[in-house]
Parts: structure tokens; sequence; C-alpha cells
């Protein structure tokens, strides 16, 4: 069976800089990739590509058997493509359960958007903050309720940047947990991450990008034993 | 409700009746702006265009057709905000690439711009002196001339706009608005056609507008090529952020008040002179000390958000 994405000779320059050269990817359904590399790899231009931000210089991207090169954001997102971004990106005016309604509006039916709300802010922990605008939530909930507009769609592939990024040690082990649950349930994952306790957790697969290459993949046992990749990922040999 | 009773207590003055169905109308125009920005974050620096534009159509059917029935000819200026509207949204929203702010906003004050040079030498439509003695707005054998008609006619459609306008800021529709307004590309990873909606609520403002452009030009029985250039259009702009943007109240504020100043005002030479160059002060000082306008000094920003759609039905319960 064919992956569920799939990337193929991707390239984005900027004014003849290339931020993502030449990538080959695959993300097979069921998996949890984990994408690591040094700040400046490219992991977020890549990301960028995948959700439709900008179209790739050149390259292409296949999604569930279609080509979806050119197709625009809110296109791949109907085809079943969820994101959440690296910086929190929650609607701050609105309440946590607004913010969740907007996510919920577009393809829940009316009658049920508001069980769905609960369920969501029963997930994510939420449910006595419903009312509070989502600007005044602390920086770990604001990760927390983003990832639960990017769940609200249903997606068959989630994409995660940095999900843990200001996150406690409890609160990241708690967002692994959730990352595994929801895969058990369906959902695929492709995860840019620098936390490598967190990406043990949850990968099933890893890549590492390096001046917008690939540099290496394969488990992460692998991938942490590897000398090279401890080198450019950290200028000094990785113990853990 | 003050509007209702204030014909009655000027009764006398004709010229401050007057003067209140201008702000009246003009606040449509305010409010059309507000839909835009307040609501909607798109910049649109040539409101008056659809204003001009319509008002120019309904005075040259008055003069060539000799029709002004009420029925007709505000659903006609409509229609022609409307359109216009929606053809300037298809080149500035609609195209391949997301326009930033600063696009749209020189897109919309060129068109503004060169509707107003194009009218200004275009004989036909009285080049640089406008249309006057325009077609008196007809209901069957009754004619609306300016005085306590023409306001009960000015109050009726603006209390139409702004229900209308409120039912669609408080709509599910409202909530994407809000959201779109305070960061676009996550509600485009929402799966929402952004821009979609941005054309929709352009083309409905430039339908308010038209409609304001029409009863301005029968209540003054003229229009000009200022009624659609840069000037009429950055007005809107002060009447919306003076008055506070995103409250659709606030632009009607923002209106009385600058026009019942520069009324007052208007007699004293030494000021009327220099009366731009204080809206331009009354401009920077707003947006540098108190961009929410005169409301957000009475409400909080929580309170101007409001509440939207089935969530907003629930947490007045929860």
């Amino acid at each position: 069976m064919a992956a569920l994405l799939e990337i193929a000779g991707a390239s984005k320059s900027f004014g003849g800089v290339f931020a993502v050269a030449d990538v080959d990817l695959a993300v097979e359904a069921g998996d949890i990739h984990c994408l690591i590399g040094p700040n400046g790899a490219g992991k977020s231009t890549l990301f960028k590509l995948v959700v439709g931000t900008y179209p790739p210089t050149a390259g292409r991207i296949v999604f569930k058997g279609t080509d979806i090169t050119q197709a625009k954001s809110f296109a791949r997102v109907a085809q079943g493509m969820s994101i959440k971004l690296q910086a929190p990106s929650v609607f701050k005016a609105l309440t946590v359960r607004q913010n969740l309604h907007i996510a919920l509006q577009d393809h829940v039916a009316r009658h049920a958007i508001g069980t769905e709300e609960d369920r969501l802010l029963e997930t994510l922990g939420l449910t006595s903050d419903a009312h509070r605008p989502a600007g005044l939530l602390s920086h770990g909930q604001q990760q927390w309720l983003e990832i639960g507009m990017a769940l609200a769609l249903r997606p068959v592939l989630l994409l995660l940047d940095e999900p843990t990024a200001g996150l406690s040690s409890d609160e990241t082990y708690r967002t692994g947990e959730l990352v595994k649950r929801l895969n058990a349930e369906g959902t695929t994952m492709l995860i840019v991450e620098h936390d490598m306790a967190f990406v043990r957790q949850i990968a099933t697969g890893v890549t590492v990008l390096h001046l917008g290459r690939i540099f290496a993949r394969g488990s992460i046992d692998e991938i942490v034993s590897d000398s090279r990749v401890a080198e450019i990922y950290l200028g000094t040999p990785h113990g853990q | 409700m003050g509007l209702i009773v204030t014909p009655f207590l000027l009764r006398d003055r004709l010229d401050l009746v007057t003067l209140m169905t201008n702000v009246m109308i003009l606040s449509i125009f305010a409010i059309s702006f507000d839909m835009c920005w307040g609501f909607s974050g798109i910049m649109s620096f040539g409101q008056a265009l659809f204003f001009g534009v319509a008002g120019y159509v309904i005075a040259l059917i008055g003069r060539d057709l000799d029709f002004s029935a009420i029925w007709g000819v505000l659903p006609i200026a409509m229609l022609t905000g409307l359109a216009l509207a929606f053809v300037l949204a298809m080149f500035l929203l609609l195209g391949r690439r997301i326009p930033s702010a600063i696009f749209v906003a020189l897109g919309t004050l060129t068109g503004s711009y060169a509707a107003e040079r194009l009218v200004s030498g275009w004989q036909y439509v009285g080049a640089g002196n406008g249309l006057s003695s325009i077609k008196l707005l007809q209901l069957g054998s009754f004619e609306f001339v300016e005085g306590f008609e023409f306001y009960t006619l000015a109050l009726l459609n603006l209390l139409v706009i702004y229900l209308v306008c409120r039912f669609i800021v408080r709509s599910q529709f409202g909530l994407v608005l809000a959201g779109m307004r305070q960061n676009e590309e996550r509600l485009a990873f929402l799966g929402y056609r952004v821009q979609v909606f941005k054309a929709l609520i352009f083309s409905f403002a430039g339908m308010a507008a038209g409609l304001a452009g029409a009863l301005y030009s029968y209540h003054q029985g003229f229009i000009g090529p200022g009624n659609m250039g840069p000037g009429l259009s950055t007005a809107a702009v002060i009447y919306c952020l003076l008055g506070g943007a995103g409250t659709l109240i606030g632009p009607v504020i923002g209106t009385a008040v600058i026009e019942l100043l520069s009324y007052g005002l208007s007699d004293i030479d030494a000021i009327r002179h220099f009366w731009p160059v204080v809206l331009g002060l009354v401009l920077l000082v707003i947006v540098m000390f108190q961009p929410s306008g005169l409301l957000g000094l009475v409400v909080s920003d929580r309170e101007r958000i409001g509440s939207f759609g089935a969530s907003g039905r629930r947490s007045t319960h929860g």
C-alpha cells in the first residue's frame, strides 16, 4: 500500500537559498513520525510545504494517493490534514469554547457541536476554563487548546510543530500519552520536536534534517546511537 | 431612541434636521467600512467608490429615464455597490496569492482615486461639476424632500442596516470573522476559505455603501466626483476609528461627533481652513493612544467582542 503522505524531491528556495533541498519522505498510515534537526534545518519550511502555506520550488507532495502539490491549505484540510503551528496561535480574544466552536462548526452538524466541544474540553482538561478568553490561558494550556483545535477536525494526518515547546516535563509526558492514544485511535502523526525524551516516548520512526537535506533516518535507537547525528544536532556527542 | 425624538425637538430647525439626516446616511456608510475593517480585517481605503458610483447611477436614472420610485432605485443602488465591490474583490482578494493588507488598502484607494479622476473629466456625468437637481425620491406620488420625511427614511434605513449587520456579526459566520481578523492563517488551517469569506463581506459592505450613496444624493440633490474619491473614503475610516471599530454603534457615534463638530465649527473661519488638519490629527491621536475609539472609553474589549451563534448562547446558560 502506498504511504499516506509522500514527499518526493521537494525543494524550496527563498531568493536562491534552499531552505529545503530534495527531500524524500514517506509517512505510512499509523506512523508517529518525528522530524528532528538543529535550528534552521528546514523542518518548519517542510511543514509549510505539506500544509500548503506556499508551493514547493520543485518536487511533489502526494496525500492519500492524490497529488496536492499545488492545492491550497483549505483543500488539504478538507482531505483530512490538520496542523498545530509552532507558536500557539489560538484566537486570544475568544473564549476557549469559542475557539473550539470555530474549529468544529465547519464540518460538524450544528446540534452535535456542543457535545463535541464538551468532549474536547474534557480531553484537554480545560473544562473549568471554557469561558475564559484563550489569551488568558497559560502557555501550556494554549498549546493544548491548539492541539485540541487541530484534533477537532478529526484528521487522518495530524501535523504537530513542536507540541511540547514551553511545557513542563509533566505536561510533556501527558502530551506524549495523548499523542499515543490518538494514534491508537487511528490518527497518523508527523511531528517536529526537539525534546528527545518525548521523541523516544512516542516515535515509530525518525528523520533527521540538516541544512535542508535529509541527514539520517531510522528508529529512535538508531538515530541516538548515530554519532554523526549527535554531532550536528548538539555539537557534542549525545549520551542519552 | 435619541435619534427618534430628535426631529420633534428640532421641528423648527430644518437645518439641524437636515444635518441629522446627513449624519444617519453617513453612519450607514461608516458601518459599511466597519464591516470590512472592524469585523473582517479588510482595510478598504476606497469605500467611497461604491457610495459615489451608486449615487451617480441613481442620479442618471432620474435624469435620463425619469425614474425615482423608491422600490426600484434603492435596490438598484444596492446592487450597483454589491456588483462593483464583488468585481473589485475578484481582483484584490480572490487572486492566486493571498493578498497583504497593504495590497488591499492600496488597491481600493487606487480604485476610488481613479473613479474620481475619471468622472471629473466625463461630460456625460457632469464632469467636475457633478450632477445636481437630482429627481426627488418617490413613494407612489409622495416625494421625499429634505426634512422630517427624509429623516424618517434615513433612520429606518440605518436601523435595518444596523440590525442586519448585528445579526451577521453575532452569527456563526461572525465567529469566523472574529477568528479571521485575529489569525487568518490559523483559520485557513481549520479548513476555511478565508478569502471567500472576505470577498462576501466586502461585497456586502459595498452594497451598504451603495445604499448610503443613493440616499445621500437624493437628500443633497447633488452628487459630485468628490463623493467617490479618497477624501470621503478616508472620512469613513475616521468616523469608524474615532467611534470604535468593530462595534457597529461606534461608527454612528464617530460620524455624529465629527459631523456635528464640523457643522458647529464651520462658522469660525480660523478653524474651517484647518479642519482637514484637525481631522488628521484626531486620527493620529486615536491610532496612537485610543485604538478602540471613543466606545473603548466606556466598554471593555471583552464586552465589545460579545457572543456568537450557538456557543454564545451556551455561555449565557453555563
